[in-house]
């Protein structure tokens, strides 16, 4: 039984938990305002708000209800375009879109006001910049967006003086009344599905399929989900925290992109972090995708698979009894082929945190800046001792069948002190243990181009760092 | 505000029926109707189309036995099911709705499969077999024209002489500039839903862009008098172009389900469904000569553009035509002359996209003053500006 609340209205479904949301809300609830556009999480025509409790503490993401099972909406409140509507009004949210001439066919428009509404209801600072990073994930194909910026614009001016948002948008008649009374029927719901939870344990073990946040293997298996044997990962709180202890930073396997992005440990430990987040899909899918996922996923451009092995994550596996740690780098033993029991899952991640003579570096490039599949990605993270390298990790997406650790560039750089022919003499050292192949992202040639240039991006990204006493250019 | 109050504040505001868009009140609120939004009555039947693997060929066999009996499936019809003329093709007849002897194109329907369930249709398109013998594939609109593979005969536009023009030309300027196609990307995908009505007649409601197009074709492929076929659009969620004559197909593959099965009848496409099997932008291959004055006046400019048409005319002739008429862009050039070519090839049938063949015309003379200002080390605007048309 998975029991949730939509809108105003508290649901209990027997439903099959690996049905997607969209199709539920459209077919099942007849609520027709969220729209079908790719079934891939790309178009955003789809986008609902999930608002969980956390820690006692409510709070709303956008995320693209195509790629969402109903599994992962247990114990959560999920609100669609009906459930922001006042019955003779527009709110303002709607009445900006409107006055901007923000819509025109109308299709893509409730995904837009839905991410916006997901705006006025985050902690954000009310500013142009994050009115319009909230609708990152939603194309519009009729107006070119400029009409869309200035309602988004013209929503933040109605955003100041906004604290604490829930009591804000309903009190300030943004979002309807029913909003404020939530988190008390969340912490009941709660109650609920704890005391049923219980009894499922033991079937728990005989579901063969993990889900995290389901935002590839949804767009890939969509179909056959729908009736799996599913053990869902995102509804247990514990497997989403993100803590340090000692030098170690340790993260639950729920732990999603955007969840990395609001932490304080990730942003002291890697300043440039949100840059390097916005370059990995949109804010709906960087809500659902977990980094867990993306390990697991195994695509060998995955972006943060990338960014984890060149600081030489662990993983904690898990079958339920037992437990084992397995560095990253050795989970990948060819394509999509994983180190890795079927009934096995990722318990913990840790990764020793950068001290204040260790640098990291991240660069991807795709065919566009944003919402794309990396051609090449690239991660390098180097310990230093003086201008000596004292320990190195790079890591490359996109050249090999797996996420590639550069084990004999990373150890050439080892005792190294940086010069352009240490580097130059490093580009040699990757060529040979890269094996990139052409496809539709580029040749292998370009490819192999393309991962020395990163290489030489990377040194000269760690210069603007001042890494290094002299600059490399 | 109520919408009556919002539509009427509207009517009355300075911007009305300036900037602001009269269904901007339910779009926002997300309370517009659109084909899936509409509520579907009980007992339809859902449609799933099966499509050519193969860019060109004989079909040698088709098999449907396994999929028949899938469960939930209802019907599967073919070619062999049509009532009346096999023919979908809006200026000119040579597409058929469903691959009758051959296939022209990857893509193009061969069987409609209808079941109780969308899931149930998709599941049974998959187990439909066919054996379809390979005929030569052409791609190239210059290897089309080469073959005389021509939808319609070559059009030339002209105004001058440019035959003695180039004596007159200082700078004489040769090229060869191709565009690429383009995806409509509706975020509504195609999609139509047939409802029998009393004494034998079929409501469609099709998101098309052209609803006569719809209603004149079920009547053609179901050999029923017109005023049998109602076409009602409630809305698009965008078309572009690419639901001006392609949302026919759909339309009238729903009413060939209805008419059979005298039931209602739904057929929305996924995404993967729609790009592969509905036409794009027409990609062009062109060649220019462009001569110019001293004073970068453009003297003469001949051009031959070779339009992609894909597998059958489609909108081609017409999409041809604005090319033409657009070929010198906003610039008045004395003397031109501009010949195109409809080429057929294995592609889907390209189509209306936003310019509608304009902007493959302008991009060829831009690409000819862009390679005359690199030639002459000077800015392209230098030359766009001395050749703009102006009122004198």
């Amino acid at each position: 039984m998975i029991r949730f609340i939509l809108n105003e209205k508290t649901i209990a479904t027997e439903l099959p938990p690996g049905m997607v949301l969209l199709d539920f809300i459209r077919y099942h609830q007849h609520l027709t305002g969220t729209k079908i556009g790719c079934r891939e999480g790309d178009c955003g025509a789809c986008t609902i708000l999930v608002g969980e409790l956390s820690n006692d503490e409510l709070s709303y993401h956008s995320a693209t209800s195509c790629l969402m099972p109903i599994g992962n909406a247990m114990g959560k409140h999920i609100v669609t375009v009906e459930g922001i509507n006042f019955p003779d009004t527009l709110n303002p949210v709607q009445q900006a879109m409107a006055d901007c001439g923000a819509t025109q066919c109308g299709f893509c428009t409730p995904g837009f006001v839905m991410s916006l509404a997901g705006f006025c209801l985050s902690n954000a600072k009310a500013t142009k910049e994050n009115a319009i990073a909230a609708i990152d994930g939603n194309i519009c194909r009729c107006t070119g967006y400029k009409s869309i910026e200035k309602a988004a614009v013209m929503i933040t001016e109605q955003l100041q003086g906004k604290k604490d948002a829930i009591p804000f948008v309903t009190e300030q008649k943004i979002l309807p009344a029913y909003f404020a009374g939530i988190k008390g029927r969340l912490q009941q719901l709660g109650g609920q599905i704890k005391a049923s939870a219980l009894k499922d344990v033991a079937a728990l073990q005989e579901r063969p399929h993990f889900v995290g946040g389901g935002t590839d293997l949804y767009v890939q298996k969509h179909e056959e989900m729908k009736d799996a044997a599913i053990r869902f990962l995102l509804d247990h709180p514990e497997m989403n925290s993100i803590s340090k202890e000692g030098n170690r930073c340790v993260m639950g396997p729920s732990v999603t992109v955007s969840d990395l992005m609001a932490s304080p440990i990730i942003a002291t430990a890697f300043p440039e972090f949100h840059h390097y987040a916005k370059l990995v899909s949109s804010t709906q899918i960087r809500n659902m995708a977990t980094i867990a996922g993306n390990f697991i996923n195994a695509s060998p451009i995955g972006d943060f698979t990338i960014f984890f092995l060149a600081l030489d994550a662990q993983l904690i596996l898990s079958d339920g009894a037992t437990t084992r740690e397995l560095p990253l780098r050795k989970l990948y033993k060819g394509y999509k082929i994983l180190d890795k029991q079927s009934g096995e899952h990722i318990e913990k991640i840790w990764f020793e945190l950068p001290d204040k003579n260790t640098f990291f570096h991240f660069e991807k490039v795709s065919k566009r800046t944003h919402l794309d599949i990396a051609s090449v990605n690239s991660a390098i993270r180097l310990k230093m001792n003086g201008d000596v390298i004292a320990d190195a990790g790079l890591s490359a997406g996109g050249v090999g069948p797996v996420p590639m650790y550069l084990e004999k560039t990373s150890s050439f750089l080892k005792g190294k002190k940086i010069t352009e022919q240490v580097i130059a003499e490093a580009i040699e050292v990757m060529k040979t243990e890269i094996s990139p192949i052409s496809d539709a992202r580029g040749t292998k040639e370009y490819k192999t181009l393309l991962l020395g240039q990163l290489i030489k991006a990377h040194f000269i990204g760690l210069s603007a760092k001042a890494v290094f006493k002299t600059p490399v250019h | 505000m109520k919408a009556t109050s919002f539509i009427v504040q509207f009517l009355y505001s300075p911007l009305g029926g300036g900037g602001q868009n009269i269904d901007s009140y339910t779009h926002v609120r997300g309370e517009s109707v659109y084909l899936d939004d509409i509520p579907v009555v009980n007992g339809t039947l859902y449609a799933a189309a099966f499509d050519s693997p193969v860019a060109h060929g004989k079909i040698v066999s088709l098999d449907t036995n396994e999929a028949i009996m899938m469960p939930g499936v209802v019907s599967i019809l073919t070619a062999n099911d049509i009532p009346g003329e096999n023919q979908i093709g809006g200026i000119i007849p040579d597409e058929e709705l469903l691959a009758g002897t051959h296939v022209h194109f990857c893509g193009m329907p061969i069987a409609l499969v209808i079941a109780e369930t969308d899931e149930a249709a998709r599941a049974a398109v998959k187990k439909i077999k066919v054996v379809i013998e390979p005929l030569p594939v052409i791609t190239d609109p210059r290897e089309a024209k080469e073959k005389g593979e021509l939808i319609i005969p070559p059009r030339t536009f002209q105004l001058g002489d440019t035959t003695t023009a180039w004596s007159q030309c200082e700078h004489i300027f040769e090229g060869r500039a191709d565009t690429n196609g383009q995806e409509h990307l509706y975020i509504e995908t195609q999609g139509a839903y047939a409802v029998p009505q009393e004494n034998g007649a079929i409501r469609i409601y099709s998101s098309t862009q052209g609803p006569t197009a719809v209603q004149r074709t079920a009547a053609r492929v179901l050999g029923v008098s017109m005023n049998q076929i109602e076409v009602d659009t409630t809305r698009l969620g965008g078309g572009f172009g690419g639901k001006e004559d392609q949302a026919t197909t759909w339309g009238v593959m729903v009413a060939l389900a209805a008419y059979h099965l005298k039931k209602p009848v739904k057929y929305c496409l996924h995404r993967m469904e729609d790009m592969r099997m509905t036409g794009k932008r027409h990609p062009y291959s062109s060649d220019f000569k462009i001569g110019l004055s001293n004073d970068l006046k453009i003297i003469a400019y001949e051009a031959t553009f070779y339009q992609n048409a894909g597998a059958a005319a489609d909108l081609s002739p017409a999409v041809m035509e604005r090319t033409l008429f657009h070929c010198t862009n906003s610039y008045f050039v004395p003397h031109v002359k501009a010949t195109a070519y409809s080429c057929r090839t294995n592609l889907p049938p390209n189509t209306a996209f936003r310019g509608f063949g304009g902007p493959q015309g302008m991009f060829v003379i831009e690409a000819a003053i862009a390679k005359a200002a690199e030639q002459l080390g000077i800015p392209a605007t230098d030359i766009q500006q001395k050749n703009f048309i102006t009122d004198r």
